[in-house]
């Protein structure tokens, strides 16, 4: 998950060397806000082959890297 | 007589098995509808026929909410949309400023709401349906009574230039003509479904509730949180074949930028309004482009006359074309002057001056501001003129052309610099999705700051050049600020006030 974090350090966080571990909650601490989270939808499709189905761009799926991670690999699988 | 009400009851009887609502949870046919708004009038009947204060309607954007607001017209109760997801402290500030004696909520949030106000007694619920009714004369504190009109439908709440919001007071003769025209000028009937975007406190949504009820067509219902996700609304708006879809240019836009339009089949979308603000017409081009059968329109008018001029917008859109659309034409029920100083004058061709509208739709007021009312609801010859603080000019084409708000109009160096004109040629800069421009007092200086959205930050000296090539030098922005969004309001509109707080922040 090294690009997601990377990405999330570059474009999202005020400090791309602040605190965000696998478990730092993204959504609902607002450091991802709706137009923040359709740009990381948008990077996780074209990095990670997979497609969202639109009710899938949920804090559920998105909330910190390890909901990502484990959203990834439930899509390849499927 | 010419209410609401009566305006709108045949649409149960004649479209009883049409579908009234279809939404993410659950659709209702007009009868069920219907149904439903007599389940809810029972509730209220039980306590809110003894004083015609206004009922405040603090729910969802629902089927429910719908149901209640036609409850409120069959009972003749005046009523007050109150945002949802908005702070409590601005919910009260409205109710009470309303002087609503009850509130018509959710039975969850209705329980919040006893605690918040230490009320120690139950809400009243409905048995099966989720409403409950918030008495607030349980409250201790001492309550202003407001003389509401008895002609007065509902009140609209917009935020003002003070920082408080403000009712605007709309009649059922306010109303009627502008659902009577728009259902007629653009061929609405019950074969159709139109998106309910807007939420119901904003007055683009009277659009989507009575034209569509008048016509006895369905309403594509989408909550806030539906069209907070631009993947999710492009995916309901082709499920649902929607046909006609009004918004504001900021929400089509994400929906452009968002959506994967690509993904989705748009082939019934015939009409798409758009109104609130003004649309890039690079941004406008593209979503033509993507969708081509569609004829889309510039509405416009401020809450407190609704729609009083519309434009329909020529095909193809010029890939050169810098300037915005035209506001075009005023409707059959408005008239309008223009104002320079205390001068007023007929709308001739090359005129410039602030927008003044009278007619059927200029609302009765504002609710219990007697002073601010007198400055913006003018006595001129007999009739009263809404003072829309724009300043438009008329083209050779006679078109109403908007160039911008009076209060966002700035003086440096003697001139006049116009906000939305650096704004309008922002817009066209490659890779930049929002644009605001806003004034900052700087050590008595003032200084133009351009806050740009964008993916990537643009080399100031990019973008420097790019104005000396577009603009006079007393119009250029000062700075430049890169933002990751633009902030909108909760009618999804830019919202200037927090752009300024956040420029005022980076000086």
């Amino acid at each position: 998950m090294e690009p997601v974090e990377h990405f999330i350090r570059k474009n999202f966080l005020a400090d791309p060397d602040g605190d965000l571990s696998n478990s730092t909650p993204l959504l609902s601490s607002g450091i991802i806000d709706s137009i923040s989270a359709l740009e990381l939808v948008e990077f996780l499709e074209q990095n990670y082959q997979i497609e969202f189905k639109p009710h899938e761009v949920d804090r559920e799926n998105l909330n910190t890297i390890d909901l990502i991670g484990e959203f990834i690999e439930r899509k390849r699988t499927q | 007589m010419n209410q609401l009400r009566h305006f709108l009851e045949d649409c149960y009887r004649n479209n009883s098995a049409g579908i009234a609502i279809q939404s993410g949870t659950e659709n209702l046919s007009y009868l069920e509808l219907n149904q439903r708004r007599q389940a809810l009038e029972g509730l209220i009947g039980a306590v809110a026929l003894e004083a015609r204060s206004p009922i405040g309607l603090l729910l969802p954007k629902s089927p429910n909410a719908i149901a209640a607001i036609l409850a409120c017209l069959k009972l003749d109760l005046p009523y007050v949309p109150i945002d949802f997801d908005a702070p409590f402290s601005r919910s009260k500030y409205i109710f009470e400023d309303a002087s609503c004696n009850f509130l018509i909520t959710t039975k969850e949030r209705a329980a919040e709401i006893y605690q918040l106000l230490t009320i120690n007694k139950e809400p009243l619920e409905h048995p099966d349906l989720d409403f409950a009714i918030v008495d607030l004369r349980l409250q201790s504190r001492p309550r202003a009574e407001n003389r509401i009109g008895p002609d007065v439908c509902y009140i609209l709440y917009t935020s003002g230039s003070t920082g408080k919001p403000k009712g605007v007071l709309i009649t059922a003769t306010n109303a009627i003509c502008f659902v009577e025209w728009a259902g007629a000028h653009f061929n609405i009937d019950a074969t159709l479904t139109l998106a309910s975007i807007a939420p119901f406190h904003f007055d683009l949504s009277i659009f989507d509730l009575f034209v569509s009820l008048k016509a006895g067509a369905t309403i594509a219902l989408f909550t806030a949180k539906e069209v907070k996700n631009p993947l999710l609304l492009a995916h309901y708006l082709a499920e649902w074949k929607v046909n006609v879809i009004y918004a504001t240019p900021s929400l089509l836009q994400l929906l452009l930028r968002y959506g994967k339009l690509d993904r989705y089949g748009f082939s019934v979308l015939r009409q798409v309004l758009f109104a609130g603000e003004v649309f890039p017409v690079s941004a406008l081009r593209l979503l033509s482009l993507q969708w081509p059968q569609v004829s889309f329109y510039n509405l416009y008018g401020p809450t407190e006359t609704n729609v009083v001029t519309y434009f329909s917008v020529p095909r193809p859109i010029l890939e050169q074309r810098g300037y915005p659309y035209p506001i075009g034409q005023l409707c059959p029920y408005a008239k309008a002057q223009l104002r320079t100083g205390d001068q007023t004058y007929p709308l001739e061709v090359n005129m410039e001056g602030e927008l003044l509208i009278a007619g059927d739709s200029v609302a009765a007021g504002y609710l219990g501001l007697p002073e601010l009312e007198g400055k913006r609801f003018l006595q001129l010859d007999g009739a009263i003129w809404y003072a829309t603080g724009d300043l438009v000019r008329v083209d050779k084409n006679r078109d109403i052309v908007y160039v911008g708000r009076i209060d966002r109009m700035v003086k440096r160096r003697g001139y006049r610099i116009e906000m939305a004109e650096i704004e309008n040629c922002m817009s066209n800069y490659e890779g930049v999705t929002a644009f605001g421009a806003v004034p900052v007092e700087q050590d008595g200086q003032l200084k133009i700051i351009g806050c740009y959205e964008s993916n990537f930050a643009i080399p100031e000296l990019d973008l420097k050049q790019y104005f000396v090539d577009y603009l006079p030098l007393y119009m250029q922005p000062d700075r430049f600020l890169h933002l990751k969004e633009i902030p909108l309001t909760s009618s999804q509109k830019v919202d200037f006030q927090a752009l300024k707080n956040i420029a005022i922040k980076h000086v």
